[in-house]
């Protein structure tokens, strides 16, 4: 089972992404449109559409850096990134009416519930993820947060610009490996 | 690494010569070719290395303490080297408010995220503001609070255009020590602040325009309006929020 | 008792501020008064090598028959001179503020030239609060 974080600045541009499995169990769902899909699905999109369409297939086990843990439908890198991406126009008509910064499941996508965070200065993070954890993502949200402000205020880091800091990298994944 | 070596080898100047000739007989500091020479008599001679100690950006606190407080003076040395260094580069007064404008925006995104951290971070549920008059009251007494230790002077709406706001200052203290000669009357230093704001502004959601204007008074011969003229997407925003 | 004037000399002996505040000493053209503050940087230097002590921060107080001129020296060579009638007592403190007033309201300025002639508003009224409005 894997989580997913992005952080985009308000220009919806990707700064900073991290991928972390835990070695907890996943259950596997099976979705049958996977049998329906034509043959010019073994095209060069085939992996996508596979992906997308929530099927497991044998070509992605290329992409996956997860090694032994098992993969369910669309864990390619490429179609998260689609899916954190899609979940944006999600994002933004939610937060125009609300005030919390912690959306809660704000999109679905198969088997991925997508979470979000935004910053004051209207920077998002998203996660993607399998299961219900509500506490551990908002403490886990709260502490990127803190994080990404310690970023913010190092004058040699330029605002929405890529964050190659080792320091917040490890940081995030000791937070993601408490809480998610 | 970089700015603690600059100190640190002035300091070996100073320590005299006997430190690094011992360094330059001594067979290991001879083989690390490219380490700064007075980073080792420095641990040396305290015991501890430096560098260790310094603590790292991620281990701070976020929240306020009390020797935070920062100089005045120091301040107003600094922002007046500021505004000497912009106008060397500049054809114009625009052109100078503008960059003023620029370097206070980097300063804005900053003190937004700070100041909502520091009042949010303690509750479960923290918020943002998304309508944009709560929004103005709080750039009006937070952010003002936040940068210059004081709530701004009043709040005014424009009468003939909807879209324009007003945040005044009677006495801005960026200004405090600065005389603009005749030749340059139209400028205002509080540029600067005009660039927080719309920093804010731009961050909460609610993109404008922001200019800062010497508006004096017999009373207050530095009293400085920010005017602010909104997008037309933030007042049809606030029409459907309505 | 009286202020009469209130010079501000830089660390070269150029005259970069002067200011009437009250008749009673002969008036002079702008190129006269350049020439005195000339002088006095150069008496003051002699007057600071004379001494028999050693290092010298120079003449402090001269005094004549009609006038007191007060010298204040500061750490980075910069003199302010104050003129009063000899029984005015509260020129040390009135350079002092007038040095405090120099420090806020011209090194601070932006728009100030460091060793050039002070041009600056904020001066202008901090001076005049501390001695009074000028020209009598």
């Amino acid at each position: 089972m894997s989580h997913h974080l992005f952080l985009l600045s308000p220009s919806d541009t990707p700064i900073y992404s991290l991928t972390h499995y835990t070695s907890k169990p996943t259950q596997t769902t099976s979705y049958p449109l996977s049998s329906n899909l034509p043959t010019w699905s073994t095209s060069a999109f085939a992996g996508t559409l596979t992906a997308l369409s929530g099927a497991s297939s044998a070509t992605q086990s290329h992409h996956v850096q997860g090694g032994s843990t098992k993969m369910g439908g669309g864990q390619d890198r490429h179609v998260i990134q689609m899916i954190a991406n899609a979940s944006l126009d999600m994002i933004e008509e939610v937060m125009r009416k609300e005030s919390a910064m912690y959306l809660k499941s704000v999109d679905k996508f198969n088997e991925w519930t997508v979470s979000a965070f935004v910053t004051p200065g209207n920077m998002k993070f998203i996660l993607l993820h399998e299961t219900k954890n509500d506490e551990g993502m908002r403490s886990f949200f709260h502490e990127v947060w803190e994080l990404y402000l310690k970023t913010m205020l190092n004058p040699f880091h330029t605002a929405h610009t890529p964050i190659r800091s080792t320091v917040f990298d490890t940081r995030v994944r000791a937070s993601a490996k408490k809480y998610l | 690494m970089q700015q603690y070596a600059q100190p640190h080898s002035r300091s070996s100047v100073l320590s005299g010569s006997s430190l690094s000739s011992a360094e330059h007989l001594s067979p290991t500091s001879g083989s690390a070719r490219f380490s700064l020479p007075s980073a080792p008599s420095i641990s040396t001679t305290l015991g501890t290395p430096k560098l260790a100690l310094r603590p790292n950006i991620y281990d701070r606190n976020l929240n306020k303490t009390r020797t935070a407080e920062v100089s005045a003076s120091a301040f107003a040395f600094l922002f007046s080297e500021v505004v000497q260094y912009t106008q060397k580069r500049v054809s114009g007064i625009n052109d100078l408010e503008r960059r003023l404008n620029t370097l206070g925006y980097r300063v804005g995104i900053r003190v937004l995220e700070l100041m909502v951290w520091r009042a949010e971070s303690s509750s479960k549920a923290p918020k943002r503001e998304v309508r944009f008059l709560p929004a103005l009251m709080s750039i009006h007494t937070q952010v003002w609070r936040a940068v210059f230790g004081r709530p701004a002077d009043a709040i005014e709406k424009s009468v003939e255009n909807e879209d324009e706001y007003m945040i005044i200052d009677n006495d801005p203290p960026i200004e405090r020590h600065i005389s603009v000669p005749r030749d340059l009357n139209t400028l205002s230093c509080s540029s600067y602040t005009a660039g927080v704001v719309e920093a804010v502004l731009d961050g909460l959601g609610f993109p404008a325009r922001v200019t800062a204007h010497s508006t004096p008074t017999q009373q207050h011969p530095s009293r400085t309006t920010i005017l602010i003229k909104l997008e037309k997407s933030v007042l049809e925003r606030e029409e459907v929020l309505k | 008792m009286a202020i009469f004037s209130l010079w501000v000399i830089n660390k070269a002996g150029g005259l970069v501020y002067q200011r009437n505040f009250a008749d009673g000493l002969a008036q002079l053209t702008s190129n006269e008064y350049l020439v005195l503050a000339g002088t006095l940087h150069g008496i003051h230097a002699i007057t600071s090598r004379l001494s028999p002590i050693g290092s010298s921060s120079g003449a402090q107080v001269i005094e004549g028959d009609s006038f007191k001129m007060t010298i204040l020296l500061t750490a980075t060579g910069t003199k302010f001179v104050l003129l009063t009638s000899p029984g005015e007592t509260t020129a040390e403190l009135v350079l002092q503020k007038a040095f405090e007033a120099y420090a806020d309201a011209v090194m601070k300025n932006p728009f100030h030239t460091p060793e050039m002639p002070i041009r600056s508003d904020g001066f202008e009224s901090r001076i005049n609060t501390l001695i009074g409005s000028g020209q009598p």
